[in-house]
């Protein structure tokens, strides 16, 4: 790692070294021998990427078009693993239980509608459920589930795909934060706290602060911050079969529970309150639970588009601008940095990306 | 000591991977423990948070009081999950996945 | 649970900040986690020295003893072992786990006095067992009576570690040394030093623990003192890597923080009475900064007396001259550099915030 501190030119330049920033730069170096630096103000996995449950997740994503764009990224997995290396992506199934005979009806609907895009769903019976997962409470009424569904480590995630872009080639600048931005004909100039980068083609991937980043250039990105807490065990023996709604055991025997969603802000201290109501989550949900110790809690910081769905794309009226934030980006990175990197070198996608536009919100 | 000493007991990270951590650019604990887990065993730090400050201050040259301390977590000891959740049932902002219809939500 | 101050931590200085407070009819609640009071002292088996003035000879554990007993017959204390503080709930009470449930207290004022972590030192082998900390050899022989060795290194050559290096000697295990990598001592209890010449214990100087190896357990130990190797065939090394104060809750409190080396590290910045940027949240003891127990306790003293004083429980003109009279007799039983280290981190406070760091 080079400290950069002078004015340098690159074809692309990054902003945001989380999931979403680093799959772009990784895809992208891989499909030619662009000039691309990526620039963090922190350090990878100091933003949302860090600070995540880590579920490959499909088959609740509703509409079904939004559903189906997470099935196309979790089927890119194993073959992003082939590429960047073992990223612990397990597609484990996925469970997402229900607890009165109404849910149901709703489940039903659901796996009706996802069947059309291809997302096989079971609804289960109590029985079943039981059968599959049989430390899961015995209250349960039943449980949609599909083998689609997994987890996945997002640290060694985050991890391979920058030492795949590094050694592809790519710059990586970090603890230097971008201050402001400055467009300039086609291209752009980007001021960081270490220096000023003239770049062709610039890309916003700042997770959680997406909104700031497009201040710096007159753009409104309509996200909200929603925090949520999690809950880590001690190494537990297997006790999971499956990835459930709201808890999961990763490869090292701990069990992830929880996902409160606060409206918060960016403040990242926990709070008692919500940690004692994920645990009570967790026991009624998988009562063996209760003699677990919990060794730790973490909170993060989710940007959540206003309508909840991805906001990916160039941005209508600036040449050469693009932005990539989200939620569920741990799901999503393969086939953000997929179809981003088309766009970006071709002008063109695989897969029509217009309704995840930001003009949807003009 | 060598590059195999072990600096975290918890999770055996030796000195070897944390300085491959500070090569890519990490400048404080909490960087090397999303890389490495090191600090995210049973202790919670409590014996490796020292030893890596200094690595990292001898890596960077820069001096200890440039290095923040691990940030605190809840809960602050180890505790049974029976005793966290207690008796009340659980209240509103945490959810049941499917009610949401999206385990992360939209 | 519904009291004026909550001390969170019953060791020598949390339990002199309750006596303090009490003493100008604050109520009062101690919780400590073990489930015994008197924190570190418990396994004192020495006399101490210096104590703040009206305190006689004592061993630390009989002065531990006789704390407790004022804390427990004092009508505006109440004490609660076995009690965790586990962190904070939104509105800011205090989250205790009392091994059943999750308790919520609502106080006006704390004091953190949860005490200090002692450090390791790393070298080759360090995680074999039979390397322990100079604490735990400690509390093993004088709290559990266990003998943890029959031939022994340590490491490092802290009062503290040489008191535990007298200890196990006392207990018949062979001391062959004290490893030191400075080359020069000072600041040194003298009379420590006589006792180690006395039994015969070097201190090593210029030298450190190169490897230690063993199956399963320390057997041998290679030695480089400047320069030189040599084996040595031992089964017990108590290391003393420095002490650290314990400041998890003051981060949870958003208390602002300054790095001291002197001090022990990282630690909240607080002003003349003890208290931290964060209103109504003191602290005391080696949370404070490390220092030795007779000021540890003064420490408390003064922790106490802040949190009466801002509860209205003392008049301003008098508690000025009490603090004025602990904060001299503080000076009188620190180490000189510790107290001038305590009175620059307060000045710190008052003057610039610049180089504070908050999490
Ligand atoms: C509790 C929780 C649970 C979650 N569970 C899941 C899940 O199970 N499955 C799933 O798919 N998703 C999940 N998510 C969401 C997922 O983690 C995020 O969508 C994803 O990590 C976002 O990645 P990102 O790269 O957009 O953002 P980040 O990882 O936050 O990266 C953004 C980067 O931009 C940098 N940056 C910002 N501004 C600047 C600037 N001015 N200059 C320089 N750099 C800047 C930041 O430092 C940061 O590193 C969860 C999130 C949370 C909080
Ligand atoms: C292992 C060790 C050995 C030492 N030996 C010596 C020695 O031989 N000679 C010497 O001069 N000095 C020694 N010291 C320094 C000694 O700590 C001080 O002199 C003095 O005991 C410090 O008093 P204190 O009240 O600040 O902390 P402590 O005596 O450490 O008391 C802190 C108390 O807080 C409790 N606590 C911590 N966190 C929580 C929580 N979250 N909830 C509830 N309770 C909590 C702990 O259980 C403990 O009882 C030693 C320190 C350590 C760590
Ligand atoms: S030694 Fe690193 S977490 Fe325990």
């Amino acid at each position: 790692m080079k400290s950069r501190t002078h004015a340098e030119a690159y074809d692309v330049v990054i902003i945001g070294a989380g999931v979403i920033g680093n799959s772009i730069a990784y895809h992208l170096s891989e499909q030619n021998s662009q000039n691309i630096l990526v620039i963090d103000k922190s350090f990878p996995l100091s933003g949302t990427s860090g600070s995540t449950q880590a579920w490959v997740w499909v088959h609740t994503k509703t509409p079904s078009s939004y559903g189906e764009l997470s099935l196309f990224s979790s089927e890119l997995y194993p073959y992003l693993e082939r590429k960047i290396g073992d990223v612990e992506y397990k597609r484990t199934g996925g469970l997402a239980p229900f607890f009165t005979e109404e849910e149901r009806e709703k489940a039903l609907k659901l796996a009706e509608s996802q069947a059309k895009v291809g997302i096989d769903i079971k609804v289960l019976s109590r029985d079943e459920v039981l059968k599959k997962e049989p430390s899961f409470s015995p209250n349960v009424v039943g449980a949609t589930f599909s083998s689609i569904d997994g987890n996945v480590n997002p640290f060694r995630l985050l991890e391979l795909y920058t030492r795949a872009a590094e050694k592809n080639k790519v710059d990586y600048s970090f603890y230097n934060p971008v201050v402001d931005i400055e467009q300039q004909g086609d291209g752009y100039m980007v001021h960081s706290e270490k220096g000023v980068f003239r770049t062709k083609k610039l890309i916003l991937a700042g997770g959680p602060w997406s909104k700031q980043l497009g201040s710096f250039i007159g753009l409104d990105i309509p996200v909200k911050l929603v925090r949520g807490q999690v809950l880590i065990t001690e190494p537990l023996a297997p006790l999971l079969n499956y990835t459930i709604g709201g808890i999961r055991q990763a490869n090292n025997g701990e069990v992830l529970i929880g996902y409160s969603k606060e409206e918060v802000g960016y403040n990242r201290q926990g709070t008692l309150d919500v940690i004692q109501e994920t645990a009570n989550m967790a026991v009624s949900f998988v009562p063996a639970l209760a003699n677990a110790n919990v060794v730790r809690s973490f909170s993060g910081v989710r940007v959540v588009p206003e309508d909840g769905l991805p906001i990916f794309g160039e941005i209508p009226g600036r040449k050469n601008l693009y932005i990539a934030t989200m939620h569920s980006g741990i799901t999503l990175s393969p086939v953000i940095g997929t179809l981003m990197s088309e766009l970006i070198s071709s002008g063109e996608t695989s897969l029509p990306i217009e309704k995840y536009s930001i003009s949807r919100f003009a | 000591m060598d590059k195999s000493t072990i600096v975290c007991r918890c999770e055996e990270i030796n000195v070897d991977e944390i300085e491959t951590v500070l090569k890519m650019g990490a400048e404080t604990f909490d960087d090397v423990k999303r890389i490495t887990r090191c600090g995210m065993g049973p202790c919670q730090a409590k014996m490796c948070v020292k030893h890596v400050s200094n690595l990292i201050s001898e890596y960077t040259g820069k001096p200890l009081a440039e290095i923040p301390p691990a940030r605190a977590r809840m809960p602050l000891k180890i505790t049974r999950m029976r005793v966290l959740a207690g008796t009340e049932s659980h209240a509103s902002t945490v959810k049941a996945v499917f009610e949401e219809g999206d385990p992360d939500e939209k | 649970m519904n009291i004026d101050l909550l001390v969170v931590g019953g060791g020598p200085a949390g339990l002199m900040a309750a006596l303090e407070a009490a003493e100008y009819g604050v109520n009062v609640a101690i919780v400590e986690e073990s489930s015994r009071l008197g924190g570190q002292l418990r396994q004192q088996t020495q006399y101490l020295s210096p104590l703040p003035s009206g305190i006689g000879e004592i061993r630390g554990f009989e002065l531990a003893n006789e704390l407790v007993e004022a804390v427990t017959f004092n009508k505006h204390i109440v004490t609660y072992t076995n009690h965790t503080v586990i962190g904070l709930y939104e509105d800011g009470s205090v989250g205790i786990n009392n091994g059943k449930e999750i308790i919520r207290c609502e106080t006006k004022k704390i004091s953190v006095a949860t005490g200090a972590d002692i450090q390791g030192v790393l070298f080759p082998g360090w995680t074999l067992p039979g390397v322990l900390t100079v604490g735990a050899a400690q509390i093993l022989v004088n709290r559990e009576r266990v003998k943890p060795g029959n031939e022994a290194f340590i490491v490092g050559s802290s009062d503290f570690s040489i008191e535990v290096a007298l200890q196990l000697y006392d207990v018949g295990i062979n001391v062959l040394g004290i490893v030191e990598t400075e080359t020069s001592l000072h600041d040194r209890k003298q009379e420590n030093l006589y006792r180690l010449k006395e039994k015969n214990i070097p201190i090593l100087e210029n030298s450190y623990i190169e490897q230690a190896k063993g199956r399963g357990q320390v057997e041998k130990v290679i030695l480089n003192q400047n320069g030189n190797k040599e084996e040595y065939d031992v089964d017990l090394i108590c290391v003393d890597g420095g002490l650290n104060p314990v400041i998890e809750l003051c981060q949870l409190y958003n208390c602002s923080f300054a790095f001291n080396e002197i001090l022990g590290g990282w630690l909240p910045t607080y002003q003349a009475n003890f208290e931290t940027s964060t209103d109504g949240v003191f602290i005391a003891g080696n949370t404070a900064g490390i220092t030795n127990q007779g000021a540890v306790m003064v420490t408390g003293k003064l922790a106490g007396l802040g949190a009466a004083e801002s509860l209205g429980n003392v008049p301003e003109q008098a508690a000025d001259v009490w603090r004025n009279n602990y904060w001299s007799e503080l000076a009188k039983l620190e180490n000189y550099q510790v107290n001038e280290a305590r009175t620059c981190h307060i000045q710190n406070f008052e003057t610039s915030k610049t180089k504070v760091y908050e999490t």
